[in-house]
């Protein structure tokens, strides 16, 4: 929480994306902080300590996610974890996100008002 | 599968010689009643003189040690050494029931010296020819001692003049009778031994070609049993290790070993192995230039080594002394256009390998040279389809990446502040364009994933309903939000052959057309049915627009749509069903189609029983149901 606003970390590498996100959801009084990759992602994790994390696993190598999210649990974080995903980049038929201690996994595009229902749904004061 | 059977070639003349023994056996007893009976009527109607009392006793001898022979007679598979000794003593006695016959019957004019003839004639068929001349020697010795004995008065031969020309002193009585007798002994031996000796090779060679036959075939039906092996799969390490194997048992070798050359053509890497130690195998490759035997042998060569350890050829006499190696024989491994690598037998004991060995293991090499050939082609094709598969990947993920950020952005505006109507609309426009590319790349990559080899496809048993929960799922929502009723059912258990991410894209796709191209209100129904017989139908049926008659072949061409879709302003490329066809025939199922316009399409896809005994093979077939385009 940052001045009693929710603040949510997004990690994409496509800038376009994460300005997109930024715009939806300040819109809708969320604080956004953002990484263009998982590295960035954890020391700004550990600066802002975010409430909900929005990560592209698919940036990198599916190694490189499941270490990120792994080294997320090392640091104590209870925040939820949602994954985008690409259809057809075959994640959801061969890893089970549950597995990977994700809470769930968007299709991009992602459909802003299904976004914030979940948010709404998720983070409560 | 059995060794073949070489070395030292026996005919079956045991067996015979004592199925013959037996009759021999059985000819005495008519020889002992013979010589009773003959006693009995000679003396009774022809020559009351002749001294019966000894005939009767020979004949009743001759009985008697006929019934110890029937007794002692060798069992089941005797050794041919023991069937001789029984021969010849059985011979023995009857030479001397004959002397004595001979003398009470006259001396050497008694017509009973002819008998001595019939146990040539059965000497030879027995024994040996020189079994034969040794029994005419010797029966010729008793008669020349009986005559002796006879002439000097020791043991006068009854006076049986009435039988006889009454003049014993003529040439042909004593030593001249003798004489006379003995040649005809040794010519009936010779001739009798003669006839017999040449039949019997003549036995002997048909046996051997028999037997030649019977081993050719043996081959070619291992060779064709490690063929279908072989074919069985196309893994080149395992290929290579099925033939060593069978190439050490079908030889009865003791090893076998299969070398590869490498890219480079200079070495020689093992392929397989078998009945070898780790030991010998881990002394590395073999460097060609060294070896004079593999060299020789890639050349074309069959080179057979008696002593292995002491052949200066060798580059690892040491090595191959100490894992008992001892005679080799090496062929080229030769494919279509070139020399893959070479192949070599190896047995523990010296053997010199027969041109027929040499024949199988060039038969063999043939074989793993196919093989090879294959296993190559098949890890070609493999590759190919995974840089394929690779590049399908990228090319989806870079038009699938600014098309999200353009579509995330545009999502956005909206929340950058106000938009007008006509803003909005364009947005929207902006929007249907983008989801429209979106379906076109996902159609594009299924494309790729149907298109990829049958051979690569790996199929495994599939519950259809736990398999599509979540196609059904994201379909029932698109229903649902368009008015259609969706509704399922499913017989269970109801497992198909298949690959999980097929059946997905096959079932949303025509899931997907069904709900697409069926109006508000109306009606898509999926069913899965088993038959008795195992075979598994997954119905998909709607009310929509209907294909009409003409346009039902062309619709599983690419981007081929019906005017009817087209004008349903719906989004679509036109490959689903191009992708749902390949699919299915890559699977071994048939595709149906049935369709009314204006009523409704019903798509059937009908796969074989999952367990494979349907009678087919368990790699797809080509045959389709559905029409072939063009």
């Amino acid at each position: 929480m940052q001045d009693g606003k929710f603040v949510i970390l997004c990690i994409d590498d496509d800038p376009d994306i994460l300005e997109s996100l930024k715009v939806v959801l300040e819109a809708n009084d969320y604080v956004v902080v953002t990484a263009p990759s998982a590295e960035k992602g954890l020391s700004v994790y550990r600066e802002s300590r975010p409430d909900l994390l929005i990560v592209d696993l698919m940036m990198e190598e599916i190694d490189a996610g499941t270490s990120f999210v792994k080294e997320l649990q090392a640091l104590g974080n209870e925040a939820p974890i949602y994954m985008l995903s690409s259809t057809g980049d075959d994640l959801q038929s061969t890893i089970s996100y549950e597995d990977l201690g994700l809470t769930g996994v968007f299709q991009k595009p992602i459909n802003p008002n299904l976004l914030l229902a979940l948010l709404r749904a998720k983070l409560k004061r | 599968m059995t060794p073949r059977k070489d070395g030292p070639v026996l005919i079956p003349l045991e067996r015979e010689l004592q199925e013959r023994l037996a009759w021999f056996i059985g000819m005495r007893w008519l020889a002992g009643a013979g010589i009773l009976l003959g006693t009995w009527g000679t003396s009774q109607l022809l020559v009351p003189a002749l001294p019966s009392a000894p005939l009767y006793a020979v004949g009743t001898l001759v009985l008697a040690y006929n019934v110890f022979f029937y007794l002692l007679r060798p069992g089941v598979e005797p050794s041919p050494a023991r069937l001789r000794r029984f021969v010849f003593a059985q011979i023995g006695l009857d030479w001397f029931a004959l002397v004595t016959l001979v003398h009470f019957t006259g001396g050497l004019r008694s017509p009973i010296t002819l008998v001595f003839t019939f146990h040539l004639i059965i000497a030879a068929i027995l024994l040996s020819q020189q079994a034969c001349y040794l029994l005419a020697g010797s029966a010729s010795l008793m008669l020349g001692i009986l005559t002796l004995i006879e002439e000097h008065g020791f043991l006068p031969p009854p006076n049986l003049n009435m039988l006889y020309v009454a003049k014993p002193d003529t040439l042909f009585s004593g030593f001249g009778l003798w004489l006379a007798v003995t040649l005809y002994l040794f010519i009936t031996a010779y001739l009798a031994g003669s006839i017999t000796t040449k039949l019997r090779s003549k036995e002997q060679a048909l046996f051997q070609s028999e037997r030649a036959v019977d081993q050719a075939y043996h081959d070619m039906e291992s060779l064709y049993e490690l063929g279908q092996l072989v074919n069985s799969t196309l893994d080149m390490k395992e290929v290579l290790q099925l033939i060593a194997e069978h190439a050490t048992r079908l030889l009865g070798m003791k090893a076998c070993f299969i070398r590869l050359l490498d890219e480079t053509g200079s070495l020689l890497y093992i392929g397989g192995a078998f009945g070898i130690s780790q030991a010998y195998l881990n002394k590395g490759p073999v460097q060609v230039g060294k070896s004079l035997v593999d060299l020789e042998a890639l050349r074309g060569g069959v080179i057979q080594v008696l002593e292995v350890a002491n052949d200066s050829r060798f580059q690892y006499r040491e090595e191959a002394r100490q894992e008992g190696l001892r005679s080799m024989l090496c062929v080229p491994v030769q494919a279509k256009s070139r020399v893959l690598g070479i192949i070599r037998v190896y047995s523990g004991e010296p053997h010199q390998f027969s041109e027929q060995e040499q024949n199988l293991l060039r038969n063999l090499a043939n074989l793993g040279a196919v093989a090879i050939e294959n296993a190559r082609s098949y890890a070609e094709l493999q590759s190919l389809n995974e840089e394929k598969v690779w590049f399908a990947r990228m090319t989806h993920h870079q038009l699938r990446s600014p098309l999200a950020a353009i579509h995330g952005t545009l999502d956005a505006l909206p929340f950058a502040g106000p938009l007008t109507d006509k803003q909005k609309e364009l947005v929207e426009r902006a929007q249907r364009r983008i989801q429209d590319a979106f379906s076109t790349i996902r159609d594009f990559l299924d494309l790729a994933a149907a298109q990829r080899p049958r051979e690569l496809t790996r199929l495994r048993p599939i519950d259809l309903e736990d398999s599509l929960k979540g196609t059904l799922e994201a379909i029932a929502a698109t229903a649902q939000s368009k008015h259609v009723r969706l509704t399922t059912q499913f017989s269970s258990p109801a497992a198909v052959l298949a690959e999980a991410a097929d059946l997905d894209r096959i079932f949303s796709n025509l899931l997907d057309n069904a709900v697409k191209y069926t109006s508000s209100g109306g009606t898509v129904r999926f069913t899965v049915q088993r038959s008795k017989d195992g075979e598994v139908t997954a119905t998909v049926s709607d009310t929509g627009i209907g294909i009409p008659e003409e346009e039902q072949e062309r619709i599983f061409e690419g981007f081929y749509r019906t005017k009817e879709a087209k004008a349903t302003g719906e989004i679509g490329t036109g490959l689903g069903l191009s992708i749902v066809r390949k699919l299915v025939e890559r699977l071994g199922a048939r595709l149906e189609l049935e369709s009314t316009p204006g009523k409704g399409t019903t798509f059937r896809v009908v796969f074989p029983r999952a367990d494979g005994q349907d009678g087919q093979s368990r790699v797809p077939s080509s045959e389709s149901r559905v029409p072939e385009r063009g």
